[in-house]
């Protein structure tokens, strides 16, 4: 029988053609001919004429090459051949389809392949969930403090105005507002369509039962209106409220109203006692209002703020309020504070003579409400990310191992005409499906987490009640969702489809130059993490040595048994009161305190009692200037410092330890004296003797004296915890006592029991006081210090996750390595390599990723704490213990990471190893 | 026996329909042309080939080697569901073709 493919073969010229597709034809066209012979011949007719009828049916051999060359089969034809031999096998197909029919293919051969990879699928899902979830946990919260509107008609219009007096910066950068400043901006400043003063108060809610302690705020009539907010019962105030003699009225919150009116429906017109005043209640607030908090505590009630001569003086003293308003519309920020600080420029000039300066400070509420979180809450959401990071370098680790296995495959598609970008939507389809499962995961590991979060979350942190889980905390989820995909599948899967199909086709494995350069990005990789890692670790650290530093500064106070208590000893005086009338009310004040410290004192257990007027980390109080007669200096050099007005018992109720000389006693009644504190000694006085100086205490209510005399100095409190030493002077009650004055008591009895003592001697004292919640010096450290807990506890489970998936990472790649390089090794065991060169090799390969990683690491962190300088306490961003101590436990986790694997190898036989190559 | 263009014109619509039913190879495709024919319309393999070759550019028809046993493989050629609508709407165009021009030679019948 003639060879028709020969004859094909020789007639048809196929220039251009691949061989493999040429042979297809030939092979096609040779089999018809051979159906045509045999059918010539079963017709009867001779082998040399039906190869001559056979021969017959192809005339024109170059026209139908032409016409063949011309089609997608002749150019195409092994495509086809392998197409069908993948749909054969299950393999999906990548035709003539449509994006969604292709998109719908991908998703269903994607499951197929997760599902038949369990382990890495499980894996894959558990640590993505991890990571999008934390990261979607801390967005809630950076979303409802930092991102979310607040509450009120038009937010973005509402700004907080301060005071900044350049020569008192030590008191910070922004004070409270003067009464009268207030006043002077109102009435000659356009920028504002509204102002409001509001005053932090507290009072005694009398007769109803034993006396209840409320925290309210005395308010200019427009807050309300500035808000956006009306009373859901009665009214808001009147313009004519506050003006001098105005009505005594008051609003409730719906809180109050329920707790201690148990929703009276007939509340309005009701009066009730409030300290010496009887207040008409006129309104009740919604139950969704939320003040800003910009007071030490949130008002329970609102009252009008009673103008007097001294509240509405205008001048560079009595910072006492804060200020909300409502920019108008086609004004700037900038305007609007230009035109402030004009008015601050002569109030200052008028009443210091240009010895001050003063400015006005205008700042969105939301950022005087907030501001404070802000580096805090960005330094978590970086930790968060850079965890999530971590977590895609690894499974890009795994999806890369992943993927060698599968070259063929991508061979074979590429080989039937699916382009590359096609193959790699296969594949990122794949990771898609994959985050898409760990991100929905991530959601309920984010309510999880969140809940921890928002239980735990220390009591001043704002709008707390405004973390969710809502629509933008949603679209963020899915944003990261998609880009860890991207992040995680996308490098592999462009790494996979580089490769040259041919030479893919033809192995049984990886090509050579296909493992190297997966090794290349693989190592790439573990890099990556161990930098991220690096630089995370650093930023933790210092946060822990800032906070075991602020431990240690005030562990003194880590005391149960010593019990504070706010009171309020309001002796009214009448609006037209003399300065005698003044005295009269001081005198009776401290006679009152005093007579509650003798009561106090007697109590069994009750070792020691006494007054101040501010704790210890209960924030500042009376600042002023510490004006030594000793050091005459100008009004605007003297040290900014505070003062305090204490009892006697004071200091060894609260354990201040004296330092040189004494405190003042009883005895010292008849002089002026005062205590200063261990700062004031050492940067003020310097190498002077402190015992015998004078401080200048001219401006107080109780008799009047020019000069104090030194005769003790004290060890430094803090006005918070983590921040530097006070500059305080103590003055005796009977020289000046404040409004509030708080009682301490040191008692060897157990505080449960010892506060219900010292409530009813109070009680016994005066009946009509109101005693605020009880705190013992422990639980006034421990709310201190939460804040910098919460936030370094959270960076330390961040750093600690980090640096787990970087070594497990790390030990993965190594691992892989060892696997890989098995052949390898074993012909060094073979050639005479002794097991502790193989030892060297893999630990020494592992180490050098280290490295560089920790050098690249290192560096960034270098930048990154230098951002979160104001967060550290006793501690330097650029610590170099923090720095090296960081360098050398990675190294040495490194190691151990790598030491599995490695002694692994150095158990490989090479009799084994050579055989199975 | 026919007009060289009408049977080029045919010869698409012609191997659609056979390969209708069930999937043929392009020796077979051209035996069974001639056979409904009664010899009317003969297809050599060398104008088949590259019809058939157009036709799978065209995705109308997908061609896959098959291997019995005891026999060389074969290339066999199928419908694909872009042929199969192809198929029904040229049936259509057909039918009122021929309708058309029974209209306009033989009025009588129409």
């Amino acid at each position: 029988m003639p060879d028709w493919p020969q004859y094909v073969r020789q007639n048809l010229r196929m220039s251009g053609s691949r061989v493999e597709r040429e042979a297809e034809v030939i092979e096609e066209l040779g089999q018809q001919l051979e159906d045509a012979y045999a059918e010539a011949l079963n017709r009867g007719l001779s082998p040399s004429q039906a190869e001559a009828a056979a021969k017959r049916h192809i005339a024109d051999w170059s026209a139908l090459a032409k016409q063949v060359e011309r089609s997608r089969r002749g150019r195409e034809s092994a495509m086809s051949t392998l197409q069908n031999r993948a749909e054969d096998r299950g393999i999906a197909t990548l035709g003539n389809f449509s994006l969604f029919t292709g998109s719908m293919q991908d998703i269903r051969y994607a499951l197929r392949m997760l599902r038949n990879s369990p382990g890495f699928t499980i894996v894959a899902v558990l640590t993505l969930s991890l990571g999008i979830g934390a990261n979607t946990a801390i967005f809630s919260m950076v979303n409802g403090i930092l991102l979310r509107a607040l509450p009120y008609v038009q937010p973005a219009q509402l700004y907080s105005i301060n005071e900044f007096i350049p020569q008192l910066s030590a008191y910070g950068p922004r004070l409270p507002v003067t009464g009268g400043n207030f006043l002077a901006w109102k009435d000659e400043s356009h920028a504002f369509s509204a102002m409001a003063l509001i005053d932090a108060e507290g009072s005694s809610l009398l007769g109803m039962g034993r006396p209840q302690w409320l925290y309210g705020a005395g308010v200019t009539p427009e807050l309300f209106s500035i808000l956006g907010v009306q009373p859901a019962m009665g009214r808001a105030f009147l313009s004519t409220n506050g003006i001098y003699g105005g009505q005594s009225e008051v609003i409730l919150t719906n809180q109050l109203w329920h707790e201690q009116f148990h929703f009276d429906p007939n509340i309005l017109g009701k009066v009730v006692k409030l300290g010496d005043s009887n207040m008409t209640i006129v309104g009740v607030l919604p139950p969704n209002f939320a003040f800003p908090r910009i007071l030490p505590h949130d008002p329970q009630y609102f009252a009008p703020f009673q103008w007097t001569r001294w509240t509405s003086r205008p001048g560079i003293s009595a910072h006492n309020y804060c200020v909300i308003a409502r920019l108008k519309p086609g004004f700037t920020p900038k305007e609007a504070k230009a035109q402030l600080d004009a008015i601050e420029a002569r109030i200052a000039q008028k009443d210091s003579g240009g010895k001050f300066d003063m400015n006005a400070v205008v700042t969105p509420l939301k950022m005087e409400i907030v501001g404070a979180m802000q580096e805090a809450l960005w330094m978590l959401e970086i930790a968060a990310a850079l965890v999530l990071l971590i977590v895609c370098a690894n499974l890009a680790n795994l999806v890369l191992a992943r993927n060698t296995k599968r070259v063929r495959e991508v061979a074979l598609r590429s080989a039937f005409g699916a382009g590359r970008w096609r193959v790699v939507r296969q594949f990122v389809t794949e990771t898609l499906a994959l985050a898409v499962a760990g991100g929905c995961l991530a959601l309920v590991v984010a309510k999880l987490g969140l809940w921890l979060l928002v239980r735990n979350a220390p009591v001043g942190i704002p709008r707390v009640d405004e973390i969710r889980l809502d629509s933008t905390v949603l679209s963020f989820t899915l944003a990261i969702t998609v880009l860890a995909a991207l992040i995680f599948g996308l490098l592999p899967s462009l790494r996979v489809t580089r490769g040259r199909l041919y030479e893919q086709l033809k192995s049984s494995g990886p090509t050579t130059s296909t493992s190297k350069q997966g090794a290349r990005l693989r190592t790439t990789l573990v890099i990556a993490e161990v930098a991220l890692c690096a630089a995370l670790l650093p930023a933790c650290l210092l946060l822990v040595e800032s906070l075991r530093h602020v431990v240690q500064a005030n562990e003194w106070m880590d005391e149960d048994h010593v019990i504070t208590a706010n009171l309020v000893v309001r002796v009214p005086v009448s609006k037209n009161a003399t300065d005698a009338d003044f005295l009269r009310a001081f005198n009776e004040r401290n006679r009152i305190l005093s007579d509650i410290e003798e009561r106090v004192r007697v109590l069994p257990g009750v070792e020691n009692a006494g007054f101040t007027s501010t704790v210890p980390l209960e924030g500042g109080g009376w600042g002023d200037a510490i004006n030594f007669q000793e050091i005459p200096l100008p009004e605007q050099e003297q040290p900014s410092g505070e003062f305090r007005f204490a009892s006697p018992g004071y200091f060894s109720a609260v354990g201040l330890p004296i330092v040189e000389g004494q405190f003042f006693t009883e005895a010292d009644r008849t002089q002026p004296v005062v205590v200063i504190s261990q700062s004031v000694a050492r940067n003020v006085l310097h190498e002077r003797n402190p015992l015998g100086t004078h401080v200048d205490c001219s401006h107080f209510e109780g008799p009047k004296q020019k000069w104090c005399r030194v005769v003790g100095v004290v060890a430094d409190v803090r006005a918070e915890a983590d921040k530097n030493p006070l500059l305080v002077a103590y003055f005796p009650l009977w020289i000046n006592s404040e409004l509030t004055e708080s009682l301490v008591v040191r008692t060897r009895m157990n505080p449960r029991s010892a506060t219900r003592e010292i409530r009813e001697a109070i009680w016994s004292a005066d009946p009509d006081l109101a005693i605020p919640q009880e705190k013992t010096l422990r639980t006034i450290l421990a709310s201190n210090e939460a804040p910098r807990r919460y936030e370094t506890s959270l960076v330390v489970l961040f750093a600690m996750c980090a640096a787990l998936l970087a070594m497990l990472g790390l030990y993965a790649v190594v691992a892989y390595s060892v696997t890989q390089r098995g052949h390898e090794i074993g012909v060094r065991i073979a050639l005479g390599a002794q097991r502790s060169d193989i030892l060297r090799l893999i630990l020494g390969q592992g180490v050098r990723m280290v490295l560089i990683g920790v050098a690249i690491g290192i560096a960034t962190a270098l930048g990154m704490t230098q951002l979160m300088a104001s967060e550290l306490f006793g501690v330097t961003a650029h610590d170099p213990l923090t720095f090296l101590g960081v360098a050398a436990a990675l190294m040495l986790v490194a190691v151990a990471a790598c030491y599995i694997p490695a002694r692994r190898a150095t158990c490989v036989d090479p009799i084994t190893a050579l055989r199975c190559e | 026996m026919f007009n060289r263009e009408l049977k080029k014109g045919s010869a698409e619509f012609l191997i659609l329909s056979l390969i209708e039913a069930r999937p043929r190879h392009g020796y077979d495709i051209g035996k069974l042309i001639e056979a409904r024919s009664k010899g009317r319309i003969q297809f050599r393999i060398g104008s088949l080939y590259p019809i058939l070759c157009r036709l799978e550019d065209r995705n109308l028809i997908a061609g896959r080697w098959v291997e019995k046993a005891g026999e060389r493989r074969r290339r066999f050629y199928r419908l694909t569901p872009v042929g199969r609508k192809y198929l029904a709407a040229q049936r259509g165009i057909w039918d009122e073709f021929v309708l058309t021009i029974n209209h306009v030679v033989r009025p009588d019948h129409a």
